[in-house]
């Protein structure tokens, strides 16, 4: 707890939503419900997780783009909650922010000079004289050079990748402690994707970054992470370092996750088929009771519909599940089945 | 084996008021009855463009400049708009990354299945009813009575990509063409698309062209592979293959860069620059830009997609050409 | 670490310029605005004649080399008389368009950007202006307050915000989600510099189109007013030429026919420019 950066406890964000003409009085969206993390300074944490878990709920609170419904924040040992203004506007430029969309994280009209001078503006980083040096010193430090030549274009004129090295470049101008990144290789090609994690990793080594990646691909939070949350409509259903949460995943939701994350190998592809989730995730303006994950899960007893698992320390990781071990028995029957055939 | 597409030296232009893009060059491709064959590539590099050039969607300033698309015995290219209307959905089906802009927001879709199924096979209006609800049965729909009532906006992402599955194959198609089905989709459900696709493939014994850019898919679903860069099949080889001994060095990259969640990969392997744009594709070989390997005749001259070693394979490198 | 080898160039975009003109409706719709306003500016210079005394030429004369437009019933030189009044009518359509854009750009960037209970008020307060009927209300103020062209001009602003606010409501609001609005908000940039500097650069286009439109529709309600006898009796305007030449329209068409056709190629001219900038702005047309 004591060398944590930045620790989230039981966060709540819930979205009313405005019951419309048609759906008056309908429930809020528990997006976010009971999340605790923590990260430590200089630590690179995955948040992976299904589609409208609320993993970019926690990076919008963060920022403070939505504002917390219950829980707390605390950075460096002091709760957010409490700061005063000029307290708050100082962790404001230390938590930035890389977008999933580089065609829409760019203001269309604006130059990348002006882009990427306006939080050294805004924060007053550097004097302004020194402002034009101070840009191209971040152009070049994600890769686009020669910078002064890109300083007077526009977005439109960037593929994908460039933009998100311009985005990134925005992120670290105002020297942040923290960088979370939402998906933000998630719409770029393969080739392209490898040149910005290894410039993610690069700055985040360099500038002793620590960092939240949210994804939802596990083969990036493999190589690039040393530990994992794995979500699961709106709360942390495990988490621990990737490399036990990967090789020994304690909860039916990151071993159904990991078997569904197709792999580049026509050999292991096929000798692994064979396990599906069924159904869709259910609406998280309405929960199912009990575990979260009991609708989908393969192995769900009575319990699991009624009450609903904490987390707890299994084997090196913490998993919220009544019956972890259920996993190895279901497998180890499988393979005895194979065996026979 | 008979093929059921057979696509021949195709190139097909977009004249567009910037200039030519050349979307499809020289473009061979073959699937035969039955078979899973991919078309993996980087985006932009004219993937579905082929695909929408086999089911003549393409734009109004599209041309076909040379080749054929030979299906059923007929060659697409030519064949006139009536034909086409009983290519598409009758012998080939097709669906798309984002099912929601193919169905009608303002129908059920019981009745957007059974309006293809009456299309093509005459059936009455009771007839093809019934087989819509066999069709979203086929697709694993559980509770297909209540969801043949549905509106598409009242199912989730997968749902739809299931009623699009459904109306692809309600009329048994010999050839399902699946442009990146699942790209917008979460990976469990993923999961459950392709296994759903190659269960079909077996039962129906449809032949599956899949579209992709993720090489994980291609790896667990299909038998043989056509590599595609700035328009043109670079690789064509079968499965194992591919992955074992990729021969294009744009392959070898491909294969490098990409990740895996079984494995820890030190550094990223990096294909340095940008793909290029088709407007304007560099000359020589398309690849020799990005090319670690580059050598003398790869900036002036193009290479062909000629047979390499003793395989099935086809390479289009002129580091291939000068081992022989 | 890498760097880009090739560099990544995009091929220009064909230029907003070479698009809108490109729509032959909007070329001819500039060709007539610069004329009008070459009239505006030269007419009184170019014309020998004064436009206010009486007796510069024959009664009625029908034009002819010496008078191009003909004379009125006192015998005053119509053509100085109407370039005059084209001046005052784009005077009036083009700070009318911009008092009342101005107008629409505050109240829909406050009401999209805000939401909730201030949208809801001044939406409320914007429909209210709506469904009053306009030219009935000009023609109170204008009685009250007296007719000079400043009032006039100030009606017709007041009136004509309401349609410009909704649209550019509308467009604050979808771009107020767009992540380089978030990215702005994160890099710590104040609400007014995320209105004026990230969102209303971008929602620009339509109010520009809707600028435009105003322009003729202000000059088609300052002319009515001037038509009706409201108008400012000291000014010149196209209107009050039509007013003043009411009786003696069948003996002498040109006296009204001229300065007539004058406001119908001003109000068409600035609409074919509303349409080709509506082009221009529409992503659907610039497609392809
Ligand atoms: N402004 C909002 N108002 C109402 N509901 C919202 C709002 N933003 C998000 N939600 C809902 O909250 C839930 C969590 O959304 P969030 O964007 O955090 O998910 P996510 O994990 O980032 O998903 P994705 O992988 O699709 O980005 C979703 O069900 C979403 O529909
Ligand atoms: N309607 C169009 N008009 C003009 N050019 C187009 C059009 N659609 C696509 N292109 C261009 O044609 C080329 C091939 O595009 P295509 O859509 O086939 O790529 P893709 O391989 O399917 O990519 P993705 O993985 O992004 O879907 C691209 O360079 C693209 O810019
Ligand atoms: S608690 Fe029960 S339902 Fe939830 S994951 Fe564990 S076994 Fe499955
Ligand atoms: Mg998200
Ligand atoms: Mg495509």
């Amino acid at each position: 707890m004591t060398n944590a950066l930045l620790t989230i406890h039981e966060l709540k964000v819930h979205y009313e939503t405005s019951g419309g003409l048609f759906s008056a009085g309908s429930l809020p969206v528990r997006a976010v419900d009971g999340v605790s993390l923590e990260l430590k300074r200089g630590e690179l944490l995955a948040l992976v997780g299904e589609s409208g878990c609320g993993k970019s709920t926690i990076a919008r609170t963060l920022v403070g783009l939505t504002e917390p419904t219950a829980g707390d924040i605390i950075y460096a040992g002091q709760n957010v909650g409490n700061f005063s203004p000029q307290e708050r506007q100082n962790f404001r430029r230390s938590v930035q922010m890389v977008f999933q969309d580089p065609f829409d994280s760019l203001n269309p009209r604006k130059t990348v000079f002006s882009t990427i001078a306006q939080p050294l503006r805004i924060h007053k980083i550097v004097p302004r004289a020194e402002l034009k040096a101070e840009v191209i010193r971040l152009l070049n430090a994600v890769g686009l050079s020669p910078a002064e030549a890109y300083l007077g274009r526009y977005p439109h004129q960037f593929s994908g990748g460039q933009r998100q090295r311009i985005c990134i470049a925005r992120a670290i101008a105002s020297r942040p402690k923290i960088i979370i990144a939402d998906e933000a290789v998630s719409a770029l090609d393969v080739s392209i994707r490898a040149q910005i994690l290894t410039l993610f990793r690069k700055l985040t080594q360099e500038l002793d970054l620590a960092s939240i990646f949210i994804t939802h691909d596990l083969s990036v939070v493999r190589s690039l992470c040393e530990s994992v949350a794995v979500m699961y409509l709106g709360q942390v259903v495990e988490r621990g370092p990737t490399e036990r949460v990967f090789t020994r995943p304690q909860h039916p939701y990151t071993r159904a996750l990991l078997q569904a994350s197709p792999i580049a190998d026509p050999d292991v592809a096929r000798s692994r088929r064979g396990f599906l989730l069924e159904g869709d995730v259910p609406s998280p303006a309405n929960p199912p009771a009990g575990c979260r994950f009991h609708t989908r899960c393969p192995i769900a007893q009575p319990k699991c519909a009624s009450e609903p698992p904490a987390l707890r320390s299994i084997e090196g990781v913490e998993a919220a599940c009544h019956f972890p071990e259920g996993w190895r028995q279901t497998e180890k029957v499988s393979r005895a089945e194979e065996a026979v055939q | 084996m008979t093929d059921v597409l057979r696509i021949d030296d195709l190139t097909m232009h977009l004249e567009t008021e910037l200039g030519t893009v050349r979307a499809v060059e020289n473009l061979s491709l073959r699937v035969d009855e039955g078979e899973a064959v991919a078309l993996v590539g980087e985006s932009g590099c004219g993937k579905s463009m082929t695909a929408l050039s086999i089911m003549r969607l393409l734009p109004p300033y599209a041309r076909f400049r040379s080749g054929s698309i030979r299906v059923a015995g007929k060659d697409l290219v030519t064949a006139p708009e009536r034909a086409m209307r009983q290519i598409r959905g009758g012998t080939i089906g097709m669906i798309f990354q984002d099912p929601l802009t193919f169905l009608n927001p303002l129908r059920q879709v019981g009745e957007q299945i059974a309006e293809a199924v009456r299309l093509h096979t005459g059936a009455g209006r009771v007839e093809a009813d019934a087989q819509a609800l066999e069709a979203l049965r086929r697709v694993r729909i559980a509770d297909a009575e209540n969801v043949v009532h549905n509106y598409p906006h009242q199912l989730s992402g997968g749902m739809r990509q299931r009623v699009l599955i459904a109306i692809a194959v309600a009329c048994r198609p010999s050839l399902l063409i699946c442009d990146e089905p699942t790209t917008a989709l979460d990976v469990t459900i993923q999961a459950q698309i392709m296994e759903l696709i190659d269960n079909l493939r077996h039962e129906l014994g449809t032949a599956v062209l899949l579209i992709t850019h993720d090489l994980g898919l291609v790896a667990q679903y299909c038998s043989r592979v056509y590599v595609m860069y700035a328009g043109q099949v670079v690789e064509d080889a079968g499965v194992r293959e591919i992955f074992q001994h990729p021969r294009h060095p744009y392959t070898q990259a491909l294969l490098q860069s990409s990740l895996r969640p079984d494995r820890v990969s030190e550094d990223f392997a990096v294909i340095d620059g940008q793909p290029p744009q088709l407007l304007a594709p560099p000359p020589g070989c398309r690849f020799h830009p990005r090319c670690p390997r580059v050598f003398d005749p790869c900036p002036s001259a193009m290479p062909g997609l000629d047979r390499a070693g003793e395989g099935r394979a086809m390479v289009r490198c002129h580091l291939e050409e000068a081992h022989q | 670490m890498t760097i880009e080898t090739s560099s990544f160039t995009v091929a220009s975009q064909p230029s907003g310029l070479r698009i809108f003109f490109r729509n032959r409706a909007s070329a001819v719709g500039t060709a007539v605005l610069i004329l009008l306003v070459l009239l505006a500016v030269l007419g009184p210079v170019l014309s020998p004649y004064d436009p206010l005394s009486i007796g510069v030429g024959e009664t009625m004369a029908p034009p002819s080399l010496t008078h191009i437009f003909g004379t009125d019933e006192l015998g005053r030189d119509i053509f100085s008389r109407a370039s005059l009044g084209v001046g005052v009518s784009l005077f009036v359509g083009f700070v009318a368009a911009a008092m009342s854009s101005t107008i629409a750009i505050l109240i829909g960037c406050i009401s999209g950007y805000f939401g909730a209970f201030v949208d809801d008020v001044l939406m409320r307060m914007t429909e209210i202006f709506q469904v009053i009927p306009r030219f009935f209300l000009a023609i109170l103020l204008v009685a009250f307050f007296g007719a000079s062209i400043v009032n006039i001009v100030i009606a017709i602003g007041l009136l004509s915000w309401p349609e410009s606010a909704r649209v550019i409501r509308a467009e604050v609001m979808s771009l107020k989600n767009r992540q380089y609005v978030s990215s702005a908000r994160i890099a710590g940039a104040s609400t007014a510099s995320i209105i004026f500097g990230e969102i209303l650069p971008n929602a620009l286009g339509p109010v520009i189109v809707n600028a435009t439109l105003q322009v003729g529709q202000a000059m088609l309600l300052e002319a009515g007013l001037s038509y009706l006898g409201l108008g400012d009796p000291n000014r010149i305007s196209l209107g009050l030429m039509l007013h003043q030449s009411q009786e003696i329209m069948r003996t002498a068409w040109w006296a009204t026919a001229l300065p007539g056709s004058l406001i119908f190629f001003a109000v068409l001219a600035a609409n074919l420019v509303g349409d080709g900038l509506n082009d221009l702005f529409n992503p659907r047309a610039r497609a392809r």
